[in-house]
């Protein structure tokens, strides 16, 4: 398992690696980020001066090897907007968001789980019917739209909970979070919960279904001639084979959720990487958008590796390719 | 006896919880990022509102934009090119050490020169030659040439200490460790992209702040903003958006300012070179010899064709003022001579005819889509209003990266200036000015206009240090760029803020959002 782990954070790298590469030559083609930068006061001088500080007067293959050597020495550039080094403003925004993915994927687990066990236990009561509707609403309604509406309602309307940052936060091992401050919490959860509607309705499915498709099986026939109890049932011996697609799905959640979560991020002015992200396209940042394409490739790679693992651990059949 | 202690350790705790002494806090919500602390990284406002108020400037400007007293209390030109400031006496860094004349002279060696920063502060200073202390009260600033604009264009040079300035560069301004000012706020921390949050400074020699802190949010999207002033999360926001202004005006615990602001966003015609073709077709989609915008006659033509009232109207829903010059009514070398043109598309079509065109010809418009409010709408409007004398009109919109990185190259654009000069100049010298890296002129000039005559007579004004004179002699110089079209005014756009009921903001001119300035 060493062995795979090994190749699997391997691979990550090549892809970081050819990543970088693409984002390099893209941005290159969109524009130079000397005419976003510069202010329309600026002078000949300015000009020139800010054109070599930034190394941009350089070939473009001298600028990607001097910016690899950077990499080795563990170094991916300084933001031009900030003039702080990309990866250290990066991760200084990151706990923001982790903290609001996880909340989100928490909540959609909590809510999610148990929805889909009730309704996959008895699909014809009209509780199951009514969660089986809310839940294509989930589905289909934008995450933007939702967001806003919750605003408007417990915001504008109802004056709870505030509309937009982070609130207080407390530091621990270094890092700043909110959801040990009940001030932080007031603010995360209208992002939370607009960002776990659909994860919620998404869980809730795939566990109806698997519970449906094992309700047929032998074992839980077995188990039923046996005369456990439903709660016996469902939360030993169905729950456990239910959960593989369960995982794959909220993993990749996770990643999509850190990854892209700018707009939850944009409406609530949450300030994390999404926020970040937007700003530095915009401004042609190519260090930061380098460092965070590079650092989500890592990221889902990670995911992925922790998803495979925990498949191993639900079901002892389950092979790691390379074993 | 001991009872008695106890009752009145009581009693005083008592009162302690019934009076706290609390500070008075205002939350803003800014639509720009703050990307530094150093007030020399980068010209841009959302950086300079912070700079204004922990640091201070020689001269300063009022909302209205008047030149007014800084931590210059006088200046005198005692020679052609020989500014005398005089320094304020008494004042103190936020760290207790006396402000002297030598801090002046280190903040204008360095100013221009930060190092990796996109900066735009060196243009306010090209003509200066020398500067030299006089006493721990004065500085003696020598010019190239006469330089009558230089108490006006220090007006943007924040003012930073050399004893905590020397040998630090921008990460230690944004620590706090170097934004060490003489300003109305102290720093107390910055959030790079967040928030910044400043505590007043109790010693400031300026008008009594209402506010013990400040703290600044960024919130880039309108609709936040927005949300975020309903909720009654923040106290002020700026820019709010077109849509959202009449809900603003009519909750009542909102109140709404705003006033015409000095950024101008006009349509630039490229007038030489031989990047118009590529934009620029006959009226039947033929390759054309000589470029139809290189003829003044063409310009004119178009600019008449532009109903500016109704784009204002309609599409800025009254967040702007229609313009035929650069600058907001009041300002300084606003000429109220120079009206906007109205409608003419006859005139506008005979206009044509006479440049050689009479059945117009195939224009591509490029326009920003993400940096104006609304501007690809109106660049819209304009097309089909060129379309109807004639000139056949498509727009491309385009994100500022790829726009601004590409303008050189196209034959009609749409572009806006903030004017940090507050008058004319800006425009004439930067944007409108042949391209001469020695003489420091047309440094934003891409469209390749060249008018000696109007180069000359800016030069002549903008070494008047009569300031009736020099208006005069702006002001001529502005009606012969107007009269040639060199560039097509369209509207200045407003500077708006809402405030929750009960504070008042002076709205400014220049777009700038300054705690200090807010009142109960």
């Amino acid at each position: 398992m060493t062995l795979w782990i090994t190749q699997r954070l391997l691979q990550a790298m090549l892809v970081a690696l050819a990543m970088a590469v693409i984002v390099f030559i893209g941005l290159h083609l969109i524009g130079s980020p000397i005419e976003t930068l510069l202010p329309p006061e600026a002078t000949h001088e300015d000009r020139l001066r800010l054109i070599s500080d930034l190394g941009l007067d350089r070939p473009l293959y001298e600028q990607f090897f001097l910016f690899l050597k950077g990499v080795l020495q563990g170094n991916l550039g300084i933001s031009y907007v900030y003039k702080e080094p990309a990866v250290a403003l990066i991760l200084s925004r990151l706990p923001a968001t982790l903290e609001l993915a996880f909340a989100a994927v928490l909540l959609s687990l909590v809510f999610g789980v148990p929805l889909g066990l009730a309704v996959g236990w008895k699909p014809e009561s009209s509780f199951s019917r009514m969660v089986m509707i809310g839940s294509i609403f989930g589905f289909s309604l934008p995450v933007f739209w939702i967001a806003i509406l919750l605003i408007m309602i417990f915001s504008v309307q109802l004056g709870w909970l505030p509309s937009s940052g982070r609130g207080a936060t407390e530091t621990i091992f270094g890092i700043p979070w909110s959801f040990v401050t009940l001030d932080g919490l007031r603010h995360m959860f209208l992002p939370a919960i607009s960002l776990s509607l659909f994860n919620i309705s998404m869980v809730t499915r795939l566990t109806e279904a698997g519970v449906r498709e094992a309700m047929s099986s032998e074992y839980v026939r077995f188990a039923k001639a046996k005369g456990l109890s439903p709660r016996r049932i469902l939360s030993v011996h169905v729950l456990k084979n239910v959960m593989i697609p369960v995982v794959t799905v909220v993993g990749l959640d996770i990643g999509q959720t850190i990854a892209f979560s700018v707009v939850t991020e944009t409406i609530f002015a949450w300030p994390g990487v999404g926020k970040i992200i937007i700003d530095s396209i915009a401004a042609l940042d190519r260090p930061v958008i380098v460092a965070y394409l590079m650092l989500v490739v890592i990221m889902f790679v990670v995911i992925n590796l922790i998803v495979d693992v925990t498949y191993r651990l639900l079901d002892p059949r389950i092979r790691l390719q390379g074993e | 006896m001991t009872l008695k202690v106890y009752l009145f350790a009581l009693a005083s705790a008592a009162s302690l919880i019934s009076h706290p002494v609390v500070g008075k806090d205002l939350t803003i919500g800014l639509s720009g990022t703050v990307t530094s602390l150093d007030p020399h990284f980068y010209n841009a406002s959302p950086n300079n509102s912070i700079a204004m108020q922990v640091f201070d400037r020689l001269t300063e400007r009022t909302a209205e934009g008047q030149l007014v007293e800084g931590l210059a209390t006088k200046w005198e030109a005692v020679e052609e090119t020989t500014w005398r400031f005089t320094l304020r006496e008494g004042v103190k860094w936020h760290d207790g050490v006396p402000f002297t004349a030598d801090d002046v002279v280190f903040t204008l060696g360095r100013a221009g020169s930060v190092p990796n920063s996109p900066g735009g502060f060196g243009g306010f200073m090209r003509n200066i030659a020398a500067i030299k202390a006089d006493g721990d009260l004065a500085v003696v600033i020598t010019t190239k040439a006469p330089a009558p604009t230089l108490p006006g264009e220090l007006a943007n040079i924040a003012i930073v200490s050399r004893h905590a300035g020397e040998g630090a560069d921008t990460a230690d301004y944004n620590s706090g460790k170097a934004a060490i000012g003489t300003g109305a706020f102290r720093f107390s921390t910055f959030k790079q992209g967040i928030e910044v949050a400043l505590e007043r400074n109790p010693n400031w020699w300026g008008k009594k702040v209402v506010w013990d802190h400040a703290t600044y949010r960024m919130i880039s999207s309108a609709s936040a903003r927005t949300t975020a002033i309903l909720a009654g999360d923040v106290d002020i926001i700026d820019a709010p958006a077109a849509t959202d202004i009449a809900r603003f005006k009519s909750t009542e615990k909102l109140a709404f300012v705003s006033t015409p602001g000095l950024r101008v966003i006009y349509l630039a015609p490229t007038t030489s070179g031989d990047a118009w073709k590529g934009n620029v077709k006959g009226a039947n989609g033929e390759a054309l010899e000589v470029n139809p915008l290189a003829d003044p006659r063409v310009r004119n033509a178009l600019s008449v064709a532009i109903n500016r009232e109704g784009i204002v109207d309609k599409i800025m829903e009254g967040t702007a003022t229609a313009s035929g010059q650069w600058l907001p009514k009041g300002a300084f070398s606003y000429s109220a001579d120079i009206q906007p043109p109205k409608p003419e598309l006859a005139v506008a079509k005979k206009m044509l005819a006479e440049a050689g065109f009479p059945n117009g010809f195939q224009l591509t418009v490029h326009v920003p889509n993400d940096r104006y409010p609304n501007a690809p709408a109106v660049v819209q409007a304009v097309a089909q209003m060129w379309t109807r004398i004639g000139v056949k009109t498509n727009v491309e919109a385009l994100p500022w990266t790829t726009f601004s990185s590409r303008k050189s190259e196209f034959a009609m654009k749409l572009l806006g200036l903030g004017n940090a000069t507050y008058d004319a100049s800006s425009m004439l010298v930067n944007v409108l000015g042949t391209v001469d890296p020695k003489r420091g002129l047309g440094a934003s000039n891409d469209s390749g206009y060249s008018n000696p005559v109007l180069d000359e007579r800016v030069a002549k004004a903008m070494t008047i240090y009569d300031d009736k004179a020099r208006e005069a002699a702006l002001i001529e110089a502005v009606k012969v760029a107007v009269n040639d079209a060199a560039i097509i005014p369209l509207y200045q756009q407003s500077n708006a803020w809402v405030t929750r009921k009960g504070l008042s903001y002076a709205p400014r001119i220049d777009e700038r959002t300054l705690a200090k300035d807010v009142s109960e």
